[in-house]
């Protein structure tokens, strides 16, 4: 690992309300993303991971802007650059998988096209070579018959090759940075390992950074080296995968994976997280999760936590810490 | 607290169901091709008792519940509380059997308060008069753990978790025997989940009921049921308590889908090999032979259900041609299939 391929710095998200007024929805946050890492980014529905991927790669809604901060690839300002610029970098130093493949994929043309899409705009490529480099590709991410695949459009495959197919095309054009929102959310069991792992061997292979969104501590821990635990629209917690998983210090990374059913736990009652995850209009509390800490101290509503280094990876961000 | 109880009747009997649709095709040609869905699917459901039905998708789970229900036809018997569906009105039916489904957005009517939600079943019934019907209606909202002003609020105003928990109060008003859950915690945040979770359980303590839920997730069924039957491509292959398909499974599915859970374990066990292994497909071999490691010449042939329990223990039902193939005490790998070298190859 050589240094930080993306640095963000406080990055900040603000989602445009109807009333025509601002609710802030990603707070301030800033990590880095390691040169040839599986960054996991872990939270519930409305905590912003999916804002900030969009944000990294320039996707954002119209009512959404970001009001503050830096996103820094290669000594330029991600957030400053041209449209002309973004769409040099989007595909080809810079690639998105999403949740739902079906959707992603354009179901009036061939596969093959798709695949060879981000070629087509980024290289001078020769018809011939597109088609070499897309059959390769496919049978790279495990697709058994490649050159039927191509033919295929995409009712034809299943949720996993879909997502292969998916894959495929992000990475054609070799990016540094894969970012995958929530890659296997909708697939079975079965098939997610089958996309985990190959997720991981194209990250040994070719050395591609991933940065990870999920909402599945499991998950997580079976792809990911390091992890950001984020709570509504903020940080709360950064560490190794093991550091989270095993020795987590913020209370809500410590409930999350409480709250967990696992095999020891049949017939106790889980001890879940009071309360429902707040969203962008609530009012907002000096530490996010103070409401439904169970451990909240007087000070936790008055004052913003500041974050603590508890190992040489690990931060969190807790007066109790 | 593991629930112990002895049932006296079984809420739910499936007997011998078959369901086909067809596929492609006009007309009368429609009939000549059609695909089963259901492969002779029995199961029964005992009084207060939570059962549990995990699956791939498309491997006839949702299907099943459908037929239950009553909303696809199907061959066979389907008994609710000694009630079938054929000789049954089908308003009369909805007092026994009620469903909650993944999506509880979708499954509330927007126009329509929580309030008018809930009352709506006794409305239909005729039950009681309006007063009685809200007081009911505020009585269910606190046994889901929602405060009874809640009653004058809309759907939109709620958060997941709390809209879920309108569905499961309002599948309970009529006091139905059986619940059915479809997925119903695929779609709630982590920590919602188990919150509706617990409520399931806190519920079936206070008001008997029994239920069948539907997840593909098979620690959340683990936890939750007291039986679970294990469905791949219309046939249960494996059905028996929670504890012995989940902690001694029987068949090679149950043992890849568990395998294939991503768990919290330690960082050697994040290279978990999946237990499949493809190969080509034998007409007429087990269901299951082009994906089992273990299978040999044994499986060119349909398994039946075979009880491999002990003695005197629960019925434990495995539908495999080598029903002994794994010991049930132990997870031990067999000692006749040496060198069962398991390749990772793609769906």
């Amino acid at each position: 690992m050589s240094g930080n391929i993306l640095q963000i710095r406080d990055l900040t998200l603000s989602v445009s309300e109807r009333d025509g007024s601002m609710a802030t929805a990603v707070d301030h946050i800033s990590f880095d993303v390691r040169e040839g890492e599986i960054l996991g980014i872990v939270g519930e529905s409305g905590c912003g991971k999916s804002l900030t991927v969009m944000a990294l790669m320039g996707l954002l809604r119209d009512d959404v802007k970001a009001t503050d901060g830096q996103i820094l690839f290669q000594g330029e300002d991600l957030l400053k650059i041209s449209p002309l610029r973004r769409r040099e970098i989007s595909g080809k130093d810079m690639s998105i998988i999403y949740q739902e493949p079906m959707t992603s994929l354009n179901p009036l043309i061939r596969i093959e096209k798709q695949v060879a899409e981000p070629l087509r705009l980024h290289g001078k490529v020769s018809k011939e070579e597109m088609h070499k480099k897309a059959l390769d590709l496919l049978t790279e991410v495990g697709i058994q018959d490649p050159e039927a695949c191509l033919k295929a459009y995409p009712h034809q495959l299943s949720g996993g090759m879909r997502q292969r197919v998916m894959i495929a095309m992000a990475s054609i054009c070799s990016p540094r940075i894969l970012l995958a929102d929530e890659p296997t959310t909708a697939l079975d069991v079965t098939t997610q390992a089958h996309v985990l792992d190959l997720l991981k061997r194209i990250n040994r292979e070719y050395g591609t950074t991933i940065v990870f969104i999920s909402h599945d501590l499991g998950v997580i821990n079976r792809i990911c080296d390091r992890v950001i635990v984020m709570y509504a629209g903020r940080i709360v917690e950064t560490g190794t995968c093991r550091d989270i998983l095993d020795a987590p210090c913020h209370e809500y990374t410590r409930g999350l994976i409480r709250s967990i059913p696992t095999r020891d736990r049949k017939g106790e009652e889980l001890p879940c997280i009071p309360g429902r995850v707040p969203s962008v209009e609530d009012p907002k509390e000096p530490c996010p999760f103070a409401p439904r800490c169970l451990r909240a101290l007087e000070i936790c509503h008055k004052e913003a936590p500041a974050c603590v280094r508890i190992d040489e990876d690990h931060t969190a961000c807790c007066h109790l810490c | 607290m593991e629930k112990n109880k002895i049932s006296t009747r079984d809420i739910l009997r499936v007997e011998h169901v078959n369901n086909y649709y067809s596929k492609g095709g006009l007309g009368i040609l429609k009939k000549a091709e059609r695909n089963q869905v259901l492969h002779d699917v029995s199961l029964t459901i005992g009084n207060d008792e939570f059962f549990g039905l995990v699956g791939e998708s498309g491997c006839g789970k949702s299907t099943l519940a459908n037929a239950i229900l009553g909303l696809i036809p199907f061959e066979g018997t389907i008994e609710v509380a000694g009630h079938r569906h054929r000789d049954t009105d089908r308003k009369e039916f909805t007092r026994h059997i009620q469903a909650v489904f993944q999506d509880p957005l979708s499954a509330l009517n927007p126009r329509k308060t929580i309030g008018e939600t809930m009352r709506e079943p006794l409305r239909a019934h005729n039950v009681g008069t309006r007063q009685e019907q809200e007081q009911m209606a505020a009585r269910m909202l606190e046994t889901v753990g929602l405060d009874a002003s809640y009653a004058d609020r809309y759907p939109r105003e709620l958060s997941g978790g709390q809209r879920q928990r309108v569905c499961i109060g309002a599948a309970l008003m009529l006091q139905p025997e059986l619940i059915i859950a479809d997925e119903a915690v695929s779609a709630l945040d982590v920590s919602v989940g188990s919150q509706i979770l617990n409520l399931f359980n806190t519920i079936d303590v206070e008001r008997d009921f029994s239920m069948l839920f539907i997840s593909h997730n098979l620690n959340v069924v683990y936890y939750l049921c007291d039986r679970i039957a294990v469905m791949y491509k219309g046939y249960i292959v494996e059905q028996g308590t929670a504890d012995a398909v989940y902690n001694h499974s029987g068949h090679p599915y149950t043992r890849l889908l568990l395998s294939a859970i991503p768990d919290m374990e330690e960082a050697n066990d994040r290279e978990k090999e999946l237990l499949e292994k493809f190969k080509d497909p034998v007409p007429g071999a087990c269901v299951y032979y082009h994906r089992c490691p273990y299978a040999n010449a044994h499986c060119h042939k349909k398994p039946d259900l075979v009880n491999i329990a002990a003695k005197g223990e629960p019925e434990h039902l495995v539908r495999c041609c080598m029903p002994t193939l794994f010991d049930p005490e132990s997870l031990a790998e067999p000692a006749h299939l040496p060198g069962a070298s398991l390749r990772k190859e793609p769906l």
